[in-house]
């Protein structure tokens, strides 16, 4: 019988750009997901078999093994931090368009609490975006 | 009972609802009602001033608001709270002061409460923190030296002297936010959870109410035609306020100048 997969519950994420950091509770640990990797996790709301994973992902260009050996060894990272869980087999809801990637290996990262405060700052020219918010810069802005 | 404001909603943003100003004040809510002047010429200096004055305002209401909504954070960090709402009276004060020296006056100019809307609605002393000292507050550092410069050149040393002393307690206020949320988040990791959430809802506000092209403000200012690229890292002051590296990097990098990011020991 096919093996399906799904995010373990009160797991939180916010995204980083193109990828996605989460956090498990249970642990107090962060990981980073790579773009291709936070795909793979957003589909995982729903019970998903590897083969399912692989397909939305194969539209990237890459190999199918390399597909399936990249996809086998995520789950593998997510599976042994608490992050997705093997559940019964359901019929799961078919997987909505994905958007296609260039291809680049499914991965996560762990991260540090360090890691985390340096990559979620904005600089001052970024919050100026919204007209210069706390007076005229030096560029003589309004 | 929660003192926490209450909100309201604009460009499809909740944001905390407006503290209590003098009749004199016009309160707006979009940087396109301002009347904020290009340049540095006499009505351009006092609107500045102006603005200037007002941001201090808040940053005092944003800690006072902060004070009365966590009354369970620790003494330690409750103590520079309570000053950093001292030391921003006292600069409201001094601006106002030279606001007056050129001949402006309160309620010259409309105001809009961003920072307090934006950081008030933060219900976490984490979130509060990220956003109001390591970002509107680190964000401030990166500006006053280029503006002390300005005022110079603009032949107003005092108005410049003005801005050192401010930027000396900036540092203070974003070092004791970086201290103490880098040792809550050793002993409590999901600190640095709720910081990048604060950080995503300030993304999302700053895209929310950034100029649509053509947009003029209440000036006829085209709010369109500036990109502030040239507000670069006070890489010096962040260091002061115990910035690591790897955030002032971080920074640099936002700004396309990761090469010249401190390198690693």
């Amino acid at each position: 019988m096919m093996t399906h997969y799904q995010r373990t519950g009160g797991i939180e994420g916010v995204a980083l750009e193109q990828q996605e950091v989460l956090f498990q509770p249970k642990t107090n640990k962060f990981v980073l997901l790579n773009p291709n990797a936070k795909l793979v996790f957003a589909a995982l709301s729903q019970p998903r078999s590897a083969a399912q994973l692989c397909a939305a992902l194969a539209a990237g260009g890459a190999a199918a093994t390399a597909v399936d050996a990249a996809v086998a060894q995520l789950l593998a990272d997510l599976l042994s931090r608490g992050l997705v869980q093997v559940v019964a087999a359901a019929p799961a809801a078919p997987m909505a368009a994905q958007p296609v990637l260039p291809w680049h290996a499914p991965a996560l990262r762990d991260v540090t609490e360090e890691e985390v405060l340096a990559a979620f700052q904005m600089s001052a020219a970024e919050i100026s975006a919204a007209s210069c918010w706390w007076f005229s810069c030096s560029t003589g802005c309004p | 009972m929660s003192t926490a404001p209450s909100t309201f909603a604009i460009r499809g943003i909740e944001l905390a609802s407006d503290p209590a100003r003098e009749p004199c004040f016009q309160v707006v809510h979009l940087h396109t009602d301002l009347m904020d002047l290009a340049g540095m010429d006499a009505p351009a200096r006092r609107q500045r001033l102006h603005r200037h004055m007002h941001n201090e305002m808040q940053n005092l209401e944003i800690a006072a608001q902060t004070l009365a909504d966590f009354p369970d954070a620790p003494w330690e960090v409750r103590l520079q709270i309570a000053r950093q709402c001292w030391d921003e009276s006292r600069h409201a004060a001094l601006v106002h002061r030279r606001l007056l020296a050129h001949g402006g006056r309160k309620g010259e100019f409309p105001v809009m409460n961003y920072e307090w809307g934006v950081v008030c609605r933060m219900d976490s002393l984490a979130a509060r923190l990220a956003l109001q000292n390591r970002s509107f507050e680190a964000g401030e550092m990166d500006l006053l030296r280029h503006l002390q410069r300005e005022w110079i050149a603009a032949g107003d040393g005092e108005t410049a002297a003005v801005y050192d002393a401010i930027l000396a307690d900036e540092v203070n206020h974003v070092r004791y936010a970086n201290r103490w949320l880098q040792r809550e988040c050793r002993e409590r990791p999901r600190t640095a959870f709720e910081v990048a959430k604060a950080v995503m809802f300030l993304q999302r506000v700053t895209a929310a109410m950034a100029p649509q092209p053509g947009d003029k403000n209440a000036a006829g200012v085209d709010l369109g035609g500036w990109t502030h690229l040239d507000v670069m890292c006070n890489v010096a002051d962040r260091r002061l306020a115990e910035f690591s590296d790897a955030e002032i990097h971080e920074v640099l990098r936002r700004e396309g100048l990761g090469s010249l990011a401190p390198k690693e020991p």
